[in-house]
């Protein structure tokens, strides 16, 4: 299958005289790539997507697919696959009509569409249901179908949106290796919208994070866990302890209530607002090592492989998370010495109010 | 609203939902709880069932007992050319409601949302008006010296025809009565047409036109049905429209079956023909039961 390149300059999108519902997206997609567009409600990822397959014209800014605009091609000359929300299986069809729609439409002739379509669902496991009806088929395989109609005819790109967001669980990873399995296989470009971070995390190249209209980050899953760009992308992205310092030079924060912090240094201005990122995981029980602070269990949550405790140091509220049996005997009401690395710390520069 | 024949329903008013009312009721009366249906069950035993239980006794003993107002009626050109002529003009108000109804209840159940609510709104007015006063409004726009004759003539069109007392002039006016209810019943369903198969046809590679008769067309062909059914079978029963408008060479069932009463004073004949119609609508509903399903009215 052809792999094209996506590259979006600065999209807005204004459905009324509110704030824009997109505002000002730039990103470019290399070809063959797996790219998430993660974030919460309302965020702009619908909009965003509709404007890639043609269904929402941008306000202003410009979209080029394979280096070339598409700002006044129609939706249906685009050649973009796409998996909606719900699937939007045309429920008068049978699945092998389903799936044979886009290459009616290109006027294949039967035996080719017939072959294709077979290839198209034996891909995706449902070889054996073509006659049926879309709502005979359970929610994955309604899922399953939408996903071979969206490939079938070899598109330029595939934008799946939330595709996933009405499985159960179970079956949501089912799919999401299924859909990682085909995406390795037909090397397409991909554009996949989801606000459920795990999906993001374990299956993109690089994501996308969306907030009120913007990307706040765009980066591997593995860099934005460790080095989110905002507050709001640490925040977004696991299990995280953010707290507000001060920089005092030399790779120094003051917080308070708790004394100086050792981090990194990023040469910020003396005085100068920062967010400071520990993940609770990265933090241990001191046991010989000298405790960096002492935390107050408020609550301890057993998840079996490891425990949440919950709790505070002085006044700041710190989250950590300790693996395995060490853990065990950690009780609500304890004080525990902890110990972390100066460098285990991130240092986020503050948005200016 | 003031409609009513003899076999238009206990209520005299033919609106959306009617037959729903209908299936629903009778829904209720097999399952629903007793103290619930029961006011409703007599007031249809009283005024409906009853009545409707005298006309065919009176069809099958007025003036003497047997089959013969029915042979008399069915061995009869004219009557079989009335019922003939009845059924046409049915078939042509709903051929015409559908024509006009169908695009505007695309428009109204579309994105643009303002101009929906502005036709829906339309479309309600003509609906409350009483019918009676806009059948003069048509007596009065078809006239002789109505607007309809001036225009036709400022057109040069001369001497200008006259629409009142036709059957086309009735016609007319039947489908502007019409038009509400099969509006309203396909605007229900495309209501519910979520606007993704349509973006999805697109998306696969369909032009819009393509996309709209190959997906959005067939999904809302269940109101198409609903409306054609409602329409059809109101129009059969017409009275006040097709009598004050229409052409007396060319009339319709009911306006015969008003003659017969009240100027024949044949009550065994206008009741056998009351049953005639009856009969046909049950058929009808009978149809669309067997291919659609009554309950299956209102919902997909
Ligand atoms: N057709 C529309 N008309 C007006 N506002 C819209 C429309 N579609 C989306 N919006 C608004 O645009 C914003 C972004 O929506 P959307 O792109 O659907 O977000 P997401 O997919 O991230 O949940 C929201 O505030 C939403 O209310
Ligand atoms: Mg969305």
């Amino acid at each position: 299958m052809p792999a094209r390149s996506l590259s979006l300059h600065h999209v807005v999108k204004r459905y009324d005289n509110l704030q824009p519902a997109v505002d000002g997206v730039s990103l470019q997609i290399e070809p063959g790539e797996f790219v998430s567009f993660l974030g919460p409600s309302g965020s702009g990822k619908t909009t965003t997507l509709m404007m890639i397959a043609g269904f929402q014209q941008p306000t202003s800014g410009d979209i080029h697919l394979a280096g070339r605009t598409i700002d006044k091609m129609p939706a249906h000359a685009r050649n973009i696959g796409v998996v909606f929300q719900n699937y939007a299986l045309f429920p008068h069809m049978s699945v092998a009509d389903n799936v044979g729609f886009p290459l009616r439409m290109r006027g294949l002739g039967k035996a080719e569409k017939h072959r294709k379509v077979g290839a198209a669902l034996e891909m995706v496991g449902l070889g054996a249901l073509a006659a049926r009806k879309p709502a005979q088929l359970s929610g994955g395989q309604q899922q399953r179908v939408a996903l071979a109609r969206a490939l079938v005819f070899e598109p330029d790109l595939i934008l799946l949106d939330e595709p996933l967001g009405a499985l159960d669980k179970n079956m949501r990873e089912h799919m999401q290796v299924e859909l990682k399995r085909i995406h390795r296989e037909l090397g397409v470009t991909m554009v996949y919208v989801t606000h459920d971070q795990t999906e993001a995390m374990t299956m993109s190249d690089r994501i996308a994070v969306f907030n009120q209209g913007r990307i706040e980050q765009i980066a591997a899953p593995q860099d934005m866990y460790l080095r989110p760009a905002t507050r709001f992308v640490a925040s977004f992205i696991g299990d995280n302890n953010l707290i507000s310092a001060t920089a005092l030079g030399a790779g120094r924060y003051s917080v308070a209530e708790l004394g100086p912090l050792q981090a990194c240094d990023l040469a910020l201005a003396d005085g100068s607002p920062v967010d400071l990122l520990l993940r609770p995981e990265m933090i241990r029980l001191a046991g010989d090592q000298p405790p960096c602070a002492t935390l107050r269990i408020d609550s301890a949550v057993n998840y079996g492989d490891s425990v949440l405790a919950i709790g505070r140091v002085g006044a700041t509220p710190l989250r950590v998370r300790i693996p395995g049996p060490q853990a065990r005997d950690l009780r609500a009401g304890q004080e525990v010495p902890l110990h972390w690395h100066a460098s285990d710390i991130h240092v986020i520069p503050a948005a200016r109010a | 609203m003031n409609e009513t024949s003899s076999l238009q329903g206990a209520d005299g008013v033919p609106r959306p939902g009617g037959t729903t009312a209908a299936a629903g009721l009778l829904r209720a009366l097999l399952k629903g709880p007793l103290p619930l249906y029961l006011p409703a069950a007599l007031f249809l035993l009283a005024f409906f069932i009853v009545p409707l239980g005298y006309v065919v006794v009176m069809s099958l003993t007025e003036p003497r007992p047997g089959l013969g107002n029915f042979t008399a009626l069915l061995g009869s050109r004219h009557f079989l050319m009335v019922l003939l002529q009845t059924l046409q003009t049915a078939a042509l108000v709903t051929v015409c409601a559908l024509l006009l109804g169908y695009p505007l209840a695309y428009v109204a159940a579309g994105p643009a949302r303002r101009l929906g609510g502005v036709l829906l709104g339309v479309i309600a007015l003509s609906f409350w008006t009483s019918f009676l006063v806009r059948t003069y409004a048509w007596m009065v726009i078809f006239g002789r010296q109505g607007p309809l004759s001036h225009w036709l003539a400022s057109l040069g069109w001369r001497p200008p025809p006259s629409l009142l007392f036709t059957s086309t002039g009735a016609t007319v006016a039947m489908t502007h009565a019409m038009v509400p209810f099969m509006v309203m019943a396909v605007y229900a369903v495309m209501k519910r047409i979520d606007e993704r198969y349509v973006r999805a046809a697109q998306s696969l590679g369909a032009h819009p036109l393509r996309a709209f008769a190959l997906v959005y067309l067939p999904l809302s062909l269940p109101g198409v049905v609903n409306g054609c059914t409602l329409v059809f079978i109101t129009t059969l029963g017409f009275y006040v429209m097709p009598v004050l408008l229409g052409s007396p060479n060319q009339q319709m069932i009911s306006g015969v079956i008003g003659d017969q009463i009240e100027q024949v004073l044949d009550f065994g004949a206008a009741s056998a023909m009351s049953v005639i119609l009856l009969l046909v609508v049950l058929a009808l509903f009978w149809l669309y039961h067997r291919f659609v399903g009554l309950d299956r009215l209102w919902s997909r």
